[in-house]
């Protein structure tokens, strides 16, 4: 057997793939061959070590473990201590018993015993003075018919009991619900548990930049650190504009909730770090509370996915578990809300017209679950979706790149295509672990004929910029992103304002907040979501390993 | 991981309190798989003992003091289960088809004796793989942290299922090297 051989064997016994003849194979080469033997030993040893060290943390699987074992002790603890119950005692015993059992855990045996010697205690009693009870209430109901009381003669004036008046009406106007939009809970202080800092090999590789250490190293090796003083200047204007109820102001205060929580979280700023904790801790409040039965963070379609985008983002960096629930149920309203072509629309309709705007930031909405372990069972299949939906419907016939709107179930619009809505279905597809694919490629070649739109006059198109800006990043070629970065790193520093803000991007709501959200996002680019493609560390015995190898981690 | 936040947790399981108990299992699950991987013959093993510790601490949770060393408490627990299954395999796997599981069990329990020293080199291995590069571990991450088969890696890349393998075998020795090397004086 060739070495090759014997390590795919080694390969397969581990994945537990290997068939009985592979078994009786490697069998009898590790009786034949002791060097072998040891090489299995120590290999095998090894790979259950790594595989214990990236085990994810998933807290699902922590609860159905928990449940399981919970159930298993109550269902085998056998009612031992029945015999104590059945032992005769003083009342005084007794009562002492009850008085230590139910401080006892409620499935121990003292405790058990407690409640079942109060039973025996209090339960003679207590059944005498049900029994009564029920006797004067049926004589209560007897009496009237065996002696019938005179009908009131007005008969409708009948006046209720005080406690029984009806409660008057709330002052306060009802919230009007606009079409499709949930009203809003009653918003509540809801706490979040102090969390506690993931170990760097439990991150999506995506992620592993946000580390300080990681940050600091990557800004140094990229040549950019000129740019960290730029983001914490405008962090910091932002904590200091952060609403008393966590919130941020903007016409959509969730969706700048959420765009404000994904760029503190994006420069790895967690809830119980000092500098910016409390802040987002309470802007991660706030959103919780905003958050309907239904799961809904907000009406409007592009809120909703940014405030499950950043809730999920915090839940993968904090593993702060109360945060998994509400990321879940958003995640749930994203995926109910996807069209059978796998696009979506405002107000999630399920009609013929698609949005690849609203698309883009659902895409990253379930991206993001899915790197924090999102137990939903729809979200593969609707990454899937996505993804056909984005190479197919979205992308114009003309191949000028992706398209604002079309319509389901038609052929792709011939024409139409706009740099802003290429920056968003290249991005996407690369999220998605396509960046190779014939779209994607097409996509970022067109993008790179694109200048950042900052101009002193007009709006400057941040919008698009912020999708330009990712998927340059990561198409990798250093020649497509260098005459970007500059462009981007010039045009943001020059215009950002002393107090740390940026104000007149598109679309922006007048709090600024929007604009220097999104231009933060874009400079915490070189680490906030790392791409598959870096070239293997020079280190001698990792080019031996790697060399050739490009992956997408999904 | 905080013993104090673990003490709290702890006592409110004490008082009956059934989500803490599942809050205490998601804080030292992580924990206990890699302090078992030590010792254990194959990573189904490291499911069952934890499953296995799991239940015996929380029958035993009323017992337990709190003075902050909750986890140490659990991984004795696990550690005895562990090394009690151990013995039990190595010992009565006599059949053929058991070899293969038997001598890595015989290779734990040489190891569980010198448990320090184990331990010390699990702090290393976990420094080892944050040195890897981004390929190599996104290989060992698809291997074991999303349990994907060596033929699935090597469809993935576009790879032979040998290339895959004697990659992930490079990779593994190399991190052996990395942890004995750190080992040396």
């Amino acid at each position: 057997m060739t070495d090759n051989d014997f390590i795919l064997l080694m390969e397969e016994y581990f994945d537990g793939s290997l068939e009985a003849e592979g078994r009786a194979a490697l069998r009898r080469e590790l009786q034949a061959d002791p060097a072998r033997r040891a090489l299995f030993e120590t290999q095998s040893r090894q790979h259950i070590r790594i595989h214990a060290q990236t085990t994810p943390l998933d807290f699902s699987e922590s609860q159905r473990i928990a449940l399981t074992v919970m159930d298993a002790v109550a269902a085998e603890r056998h009612p031992a201590t029945f015999a104590d119950i059945l032992k005769e005692q003083t009342l005084r015993e007794r009562i002492a018993a009850i008085r230590e059992g139910l401080k006892a855990p409620r499935y121990s045996g003292k405790h058990r015993y407690a409640r079942f010697a109060l039973l025996r205690v209090f339960g003679p009693p207590l059944l005498t003075a049900a029994l009564c009870i029920l006797i004067i209430a049926a004589l209560a109901l007897a009496v009237p018919r065996f002696f019938p009381v005179e009908e009131d003669p007005e008969g409708i004036n009948i006046q209720l009991r005080p406690s029984e008046r009806p409660t008057p009406p709330d002052p306060r106007p009802d919230p009007v619900p606009t079409q499709g939009q949930p009203v809003p809970p009653v918003v509540t202080s809801m706490p979040i548990p102090v969390g506690r800092p993931v170990p760097i090999t439990a991150l999506p590789t995506h992620l592993i930049g946000r580390t300080p250490a990681a940050r600091a190293e990557i800004l140094k090796k990229s040549n950019n650190t000129r740019t960290e003083k730029t983001v914490t200047s405008a962090l910091q204007w932002l904590k200091e504009h952060q609403q008393a109820d966590g919130s941020w102001e903007g016409q959509d205060p969730i969706a700048m909730t959420g765009l404000a929580l994904l760029a503190f979280l994006g420069h790895g700023d967690l809830p119980d770090d000092t500098a910016y904790g409390p802040t987002v801790r309470r802007g991660l409040q706030h959103l919780i509370a905003r958050q309907d039965n239904a799961g809904h963070f907000s009406g409007n379609v592009y809120a909703h996915a940014i405030a499950t985008y950043a809730m999920a983002e915090a839940f993968t960096l904090s593993r702060i578990f109360p945060l998994r629930e509400p990321m879940e149920r958003g995640i749930a309203v994203v995926v109910g809300g996807q069209q059978p072509g796998g696009g979506f629309d405002y107000q999630y309709s399920k009609g013929s017209r698609f949005d690849t705007s609203v698309t883009g930031w659902q895409v990253q909405a379930l991206k993001a679950a899915r790197l924090a372990g999102s137990s939903h069972p729809g979200l593969d299949p609707a990454l899937e979706k996505c993804l056909r939906f984005l190479r197919t419907a979205a992308f114009a016939g003309d191949g000028s790149g992706f398209v604002y709107s079309g319509q389901n179930g038609a052929a792709p619009p011939a024409s139409g295509a706009t740099w802003t809505m290429t920056g968003v279905g290249t991005l996407c597809l690369q999220l998605l672990g396509a960046r190779d694919c014939r779209q994607a490629r097409h996509g970022l070649a067109l993008l790179e004929d694109v200048a950042f739109p900052w101009t002193r006059d007009g709006k400057p198109g941040i919008y698009g910029a912020y999708y330009v800006t990712q998927a340059r990043f990561q198409g990798g070629s250093p020649a497509s992103w260098e005459p970007w970065n500059r462009q981007m790193q010039n045009a943001l520093l020059a215009a950002q304002h002393k107090d740390g803000h940026w104000e007149g991007g598109d679309y922006d709501q007048g709090s600024h907040v929007y604009t220097t959200t999104l231009c933060t996002l874009m400079l915490e680019v070189y680490y906030r979501y790392l791409p598959t493609y870096a070239k293997a560390a020079t280190n001698d015995v990792v080019t031996a390993i790697a060399t050739g190898v490009q992956v997408d981690v999904q | 991981m905080n013993p104090d936040e673990l003490d709290q947790l702890a006592g409110r399981v004490q008082k009956g309190d059934r989500d803490a108990f599942a809050e205490l299992v998601f804080l030292i699950r992580h924990e206990l798989r890699v302090f078992l991987s030590s010792y254990a013959s194959s990573v189904v093993m490291i499911d069952d003992i934890v499953q296995n510790a799991l239940t015996t601490c929380y029958e035993n949770i009323a017992k337990y003091e709190l003075r902050g060393t909750f986890l140490s408490w659990v991984k004795g627990i696990a550690r005895n289960l562990m090394l009690k299954e151990l013995q039990a395999r190595s010992r009565y796997m006599t059949s053929d088809d058991a070899f293969l599981e038997r001598i890595i069990a015989q290779s734990a329990l040489e190891t569980a004796q010198g448990a320090e020293r184990e331990e010390a080199r699990l702090q290393r291995l976990r420094g080892c793989l944050e040195k890897l590069p981004e390929q190599a571990r996104t290989l060992i991450q698809q291997r074991c942290y999303s349990r994907m088969r060596v033929q699935e890696i090597a469809r993935r890349h576009e790879r032979t299922p040998t290339w895959t393998a004697v990659t992930l075998f490079r990779i593994r020795e190399m991190l052996r090297d990395c942890m004995e090397k750190e080992d040396a004086p």
